[in-house]
């Protein structure tokens, strides 16, 4: 079976995590070297972390049909952490960023956008792991073999 | 089995999620202990408290008045009903139509009359939980100063959907009509109101008029339906009212209640209205004082500190006004968000900004210099205020409507200039006067002491400029009963009379020739005065011939080619002044910069039609500009020989033990030595409304507020006196709960009293009684910026157009405070004039305009000048003025291209060497981020940045240690941040086995419970999965086997 049709619906489920999160990195990558950010040294560690992630699960969904349903499970858990790492450092590095909308004064433009962006990145990335989170608990990604 | 399997399954997912919410809550706890100040604002907690182990009398240096909740309750509203009675300026009382009756019928008219504007919204707002504690309305002040106000008109008011109440049918003061784009009012017809509801309330018809201001706020030029189409001219909706009160009442009195300048000509030439009185914005419980003066009680004794023009919107300094984005660099685009660049403001009118332009155009007119009468079209306005829409002739009667310094009692003074006595160095000189309460009643009066200089041929070759007239000092009487009177020395610091020369000398000169002191009611008087002193007469178009026995002359000669460059050239510091702002990247004369030659055309007097200025919009950032714009301009130094620093020795001294320390003490070297750069780092960044600890040296961290008028987070709930809480002492009254400090009249009200006691007294008890009773040592204020034009929504903020009246309240005001022990920040050094765009506008002037308004201005806080006459004959006082202001804090806007607080010719070289400034300098709401250029502002001895976290990649100690310049700039601050902290009211009770603690609050529970339970979680899940794994792996070896 290829690919794409031997995918069951946690397989389908995983595929749009890793949609979700190469959208999230690209958000934050964006985000931490544009516009208000622009200049600010920008923690790789969201980027390698989601890259990390989404080669492991395209691995994952090539193989998982020939993988112990207990490996790839421990698998999905390890992928869906990276996941949330890349998430949390995410929110991490906007805190001071978001804080300082707390204060009253006059936050450029650029801020704003900013933080509305980190707020959609970080969600995409929350989304990811929730996702995740059903995979790991479906277990089986790949269609089961009549 | 397959229940087992689901379940483990289950398990494995939860264990992510609860991984996932154990590395979120760890994270956060120290996210959220880094953030302590906002949570315990959200939470209405106290996150840590310092104690000492045993203590005696001798800890406590300062002390408060107020020992229970109900002193001080009781002591702050009977301050801000003091203050506030000195504060209102009446401006016309037709007939002695003011005071009226103690018990007179009146009725109140006028959205304002109903929703009063109380202070300035955000950064200085009065406390609404006073006033709805308290119903401090109007209404309610004046019937219980025994007026009898209309009923049946106040209830239609209060009928109306537009206006808010509280459950017990008083007006809630939250609910204001704050917009700045329109004036508030209500349609008489509309709520009903007809002349028959005036019936037996007909004494006075009270209308009240009024603009919102606060942080944030900015007014716009025309578009309204004004006379003038100024939002800051009356509404064709007020106008109806006062009609509407001059059609049904014999005596109509207008109460201007708003702290931006409003055109109120229409009211003045009106003989309908009898009385106008400006109260400003009064505070919590200043319409007590609003009665007081009304009924008589009070004669009023405030004065203009502003000037009041016909049109707000014609005058030179509004030719750069502007929040419509006319003045955003032509390639904003190209710069990134965290640059923080957007605009410019070029001040071309130099220093004729308030009265310095109307009076010095008003002088030369009358003195006949060529063209200084004509006009061009929309520079000057006709008779009415409107604007000319063709070249003509500039009128002084058409243009102002109240001068600077204007005001009027119920009672008459005569002002004698006794003497002048001008010292032998030529620095300072005393002026005698002598006040004789001519009248009938009771009263104060304001000695408003003026000078002016010569305008030389030197001045117009080398394009310094002279105000016909500048107010030298003042000095408020004491309450004089009618022919009673009293002399008073007033002790002038002429250095306030000299000029700065930026071009030519390059420092502070004075030119050979004739000057003049002169006193006046207020300053368009006392040029009179001095242009009848030299033969002027209305023959000569004066608006009125002046008393030339009030005006007296003295000779500055004999200096090399008929200036004087040397008497004025070293600061009381001892330090030689010469330019600091007017070549290389520090530069405020945007001339200075190559591709910027000739940018700026400054005003000069020698020609007012000419060089009235013209805007300048469409400018690039370029070059070295451009550099600068991006706040990223020093790099650090990898190889210096940094071997003479030493960072994190054991030398055993703890901050208690430096209790009390001089700046001269011998232990400060050994003391600072125990600081490592991180710790200095760590303390850096971390100022909010807590000020962060440093380890080392046992220095546990304080608490700080923005504190303006009072306390912006403080309430009585977690006040005390000397470490007991007033809510654990007996009689304690929780209706106290939630009461604030905030409750003064607004500052500008403050500086329009013209009384340096009565702002010493300002200092010691709203900004020194917060520091005590709820422990805040660091209190952000006073605010000092100069009112450059009407249109700045803050301005209430702000005491005035004057760099002296404004300079000596300001300094008065940190006298008071710190004889409390509070660390004052000074705020916003330098040139914040407007709101819009205020982070990160780019601000340009000449050295000459720096130097003699703002920076002046400011100088008399840091320098400790203006000492009140009765402190002269007052040992108790002794002590006072002689140490300046010992915090300041930076502005939004940039000095010249470069951040604020990275602009070494004002923070290094002007602020702490001129001026000897030895304390805290704090940022205002950068955080440690690119807009603050950080290591730049370190350099330039910056000791901490207001705000949440660090945006750039260098904050780190390795990047500054190898930097020797850097090492040295980290070990003055870190002397600059502990001089004021030791001398302060942080040391207050503490002794050397002080210590901090800390407390158990609600968002720390959050995140330890937290962390507890997605702990447990984990260990749950994990564990259980673990467990389901070797269960399932055994059972299938079984069904194997």
């Amino acid at each position: 079976m290829n690919f794409i049709k031997k995918q069951g619906v946690m397989g389908w489920i995983v595929v749009a995590a890793v949609i979700l999160a190469l959208v999230s990195m690209i958000v934050y990558i964006v985000n931490s070297t544009t516009g208000y950010m622009d200049g600010n040294a920008m923690n790789a560690a969201p980027v390698i972390l989601t890259i990390v992630f989404i080669v492991g699960a395209v691995i994952l969904l090539a193989v998982s049909d020939r993988l112990d349903e207990r490996v790839s499970g421990a698998i999905l858990f390890v992928l869906s952490l990276l996941v949330a790492a890349s998430a949390l450092v995410f929110i991490v590095e906007r805190v001071a960023v978001i804080s300082d909308m707390l204060n009253p004064v006059n936050h450029p433009d650029a801020q704003v956008k900013t933080v509305q962006a980190a707020i959609a990145g970080i969600s995409l990335y929350l989304v990811s792991f929730l996702a995740m989170v059903v995979a790991t608990i479906g277990g089986r990604l790949a269609k089961k073999e009549d | 089995m397959a229940a087992l399997q689901v379940l483990k399954k289950v398990l494995r997912g939860l264990s992510a999620v609860a991984i996932f919410g154990l590395a979120t809550a760890l994270a956060a706890g120290p996210i959220m202990e880094q953030y302590q100040a906002p949570l315990d604002d959200f939470f209405n907690s106290t996150s840590f408290e310092i104690v000492a182990e045993e203590t005696d009398q001798a800890d406590w240096v300062y002390e408060s008045n107020f020992k229970t909740v109900q002193e001080a309750v009781e002591g702050f509203k009977e301050f801000a009903i003091r203050e506030s009675q000195e504060t209102y300026v009446l401006l016309k009382n037709e007939e002695q139509a003011l005071p009226i009756a103690k018990d007179a019928s009146i009725t109140l008219l006028g959205l304002r009359a109903y929703v009063p504007v109380y202070g300035n919204d955000m950064g200085a707002a009065p406390d609404t939980n006073v006033i709805n504690g308290e119903n401090s309305q109007i209404y309610n002040a004046f019937e219980d100063r025994g007026f009898k106000v209309n009923p049946t008109v106040k209830e239609k008011y209060m009928a109306s959907e537009q206006i808010t109440l509280k459950e017990d049918g008083e007006i809630d003061a939250s609910a204001k009509f704050s917009d700045t784009a329109a004036a508030a009012e209500l349609d008489l017809g509309e709520l009903g109101i007809t002349a028959a509801d005036y019936s037996g309330y007909k004494d006075a018809a009270i209308v009240v008029v009024g603009r919102p201001g606060g942080e944030r706020k900015e007014y716009s030029v025309g578009g309204t339906d004004s006379l003038t189409g100024n939002i800051l001219g009356l509404s064709q909706a007020e106008k109806a009212v006062i009609e509407e009160a001059k059609d049904n009442f014999d005596k109509v009195v207008v109460l201007v209640n708003a702290t931006n300048m409003m055109e109120l000509r229409e009211l003045e030439e009106d003989s309908e209205i009898d009385a106008i009185l400006w109260i400003g914005y009064p505070g919590v419980y200043g319409f007590y004082g609003v009665a007081d003066v009304l009924n008589g009680t009070v004669a009023p004794s405030g004065h203009l500190g502003d000037t009041y023009a016909a049109n707000t919107a014609i005058n030179p300094a509004m030719v750069n006004y502007g929040t419509d984005g006319k003045n955003k660099w032509a390639n904003v685009d190209e710069f990134g968000g965290s640059d923080n660049t957007n605009s410019y403001l070029i001040n071309q009118e130099g220093i004729y900004t308030g009265y310095r332009y109307y009076e010095t155009r008003y002088a030369d007119v009358v003195g006949g210099v060529d063209g200084a009468a004509e006009a061009k079209a929309g520079t000057y306005v006709n008779a009415d205020g409107t604007a000319a829409t063709s070249d003509g002739t500039w009128n002084y009667a058409n243009e102002v409507v109240y001068p600077f310094g204007y005001g009027l009692s119920y009672t008459t003074f005569e002002q004698t200039l006794d003497s002048i006595r001008v010292k032998g160095d030529k620095k300072t000189a005393e002026v005698v006067v002598t006040v004789e309460n001519t009248g009938d009643v009771a009263g104060k009066s304001v000695i408003q002491l003026y000078a002016q200089a010569p305008y030389t041929d030197y001045d117009r070759e080398n394009g310094v400029e002279k105000s016909a007239i500048q107010l030298m000092d003042y000095e408020k009487t004491n309450l004089l009963e009618p022919g009673k009177t009293q002399t008073i020395t007033l002790r002038v610091d002429l250095a306030n009379l000299a000029s700065y020369d930026y071009t030519n000398a390059k420092t502070y000169i004075v030119d050979d020739g004739e000057y003049y002191f002169a006193i006046g009611d207020d300053a368009h008087e006392a040029l009179n005065n001095i242009l009848a002193a030299q033969g002027y007469t209305v023959e000569d178009g004066m608006t009125a011939n002046g008393d030339a026995t009030k005006a007296k002359s003295w000779s500055w000669w004999g200096s090399a080619n008929g200036v004087d460059a040397q008497t004025f050239s070293v600061s009381k510091a001892g330090v030689e002044i010469t330019n600091h702002l007017s070549e290389g990247d520090y530069a405020m004369d945007i001339n200075a910069f190559e591709g910027y030659e000739n940018t700026a055309k400054y005003m000069t007097r020698a020609d007012w039609n000419g060089t009235y200025p013209e805007a300048v919009f469409g400018l690039e950032a370029k070059g070295r500009m451009e550099t600068l714009l991006r706040n990223d301009f020093i790099d650090f130094k990898t190889n210096d020989d940094v071997s003479a620093f030493s960072w994190g020795e054991d030398n055993g001294i703890t901050i208690y033990e430096m209790k009390g320390a001089a700046w001269d003490d011998p232990r400060w070297d050994d003391f600072i030595d125990q600081i490592p750069i991180s710790e200095f780092l760590s303390f850096a960044q971390s100022a909010f409304h807590n000020i962060a600890g440093i380890e080392s040296i046992g220095y546990p961290g304080n608490k700080a507020d923005d504190g303006p008028g009072g306390s912006d987070s403080g309430k009585m709930a977690d006040a005390g006196y000397q470490g007991q809480a007033y809510s654990e002492m007996e009689g304690y009254d929780s209706k106290y709960d939630n009461y604030g400090t905030r409750i003064a009249p607004t500052p500008t009200n403050l500086a329009y009293s013209w009384n340096k006691e009565l702002a010493y007294e300002n200092g010691q008890i709203i900004l020194g009684e917060s520091t005590l009773i709820f422990n805040y040592p660091i209190m952000i204020g006073p605010g000092m910026n100069l009112h450059r034009h009407a249109y700045n929504g803050r301005g209430g903020e702000y005491y005035s157009e004057d760099p002296i009246l404004s300079g000596f309240t300001g300094s008065a005001v940190v006298q008071g405070a710190q004889s409390k022990g509070t660390v004052v920040n000074v705020k916003h050094f330098a040139f914040n004039d407007q709101e819009g765009d205020r982070s990160g506008i780019a601000v340009f002037m000449n050295e000459q305009t720096a130097r003699e308004m703002e920076l002046r201005n400011f100088q008399q806080a840091f320098e400790a000048n203006g000492k009140p006459a009765s402190f002269y004959e007052d040992e108790s006082k002794a002590d006072e003025y002689t140490v300046g202001a010992l915090g300041v804090m930076t502005s939004f806007n940039r000095i010249g291209a470069t951040a604020p607080s990275a602009n070494k010719g004002a923070c290094v070289d002007i602020l702490r060497g001129e001026w000897d400034f030895n304390g805290y300098s704090v940022t205002d709401f950068t955080g440690v981020a690119p807009k603050a250029s950080p290591k730049e502002s370190i350099l330039y001895n910056t000791t901490a940045f207001c705000g949440f976290g660090v945006s750039v990649d260098y904050w780190d100690a390795s990047y500054f240690e190898n930097d020797a310049d850097m090492c040295a700039a980290i070990k003055d601050n870190l002397k600059y941040i502990l001089y004021p902290l030791v001398n302060s009211a942080a040391m207050n009770g503490q002794n050397i086995s002080s210590h901090r603690v800390e407390l158990d609050t609600p968002w720390r529970a959050l995140y330890r419970n937290a962390q507890i339970g997605f702990g447990v979680a984990v260990g749950v899940t994990v564990l259980g999965w673990i467990a389901l794994e070797i269960v399932g792996a055994v059972q299938k070896k079984k069904e194997v086997r």
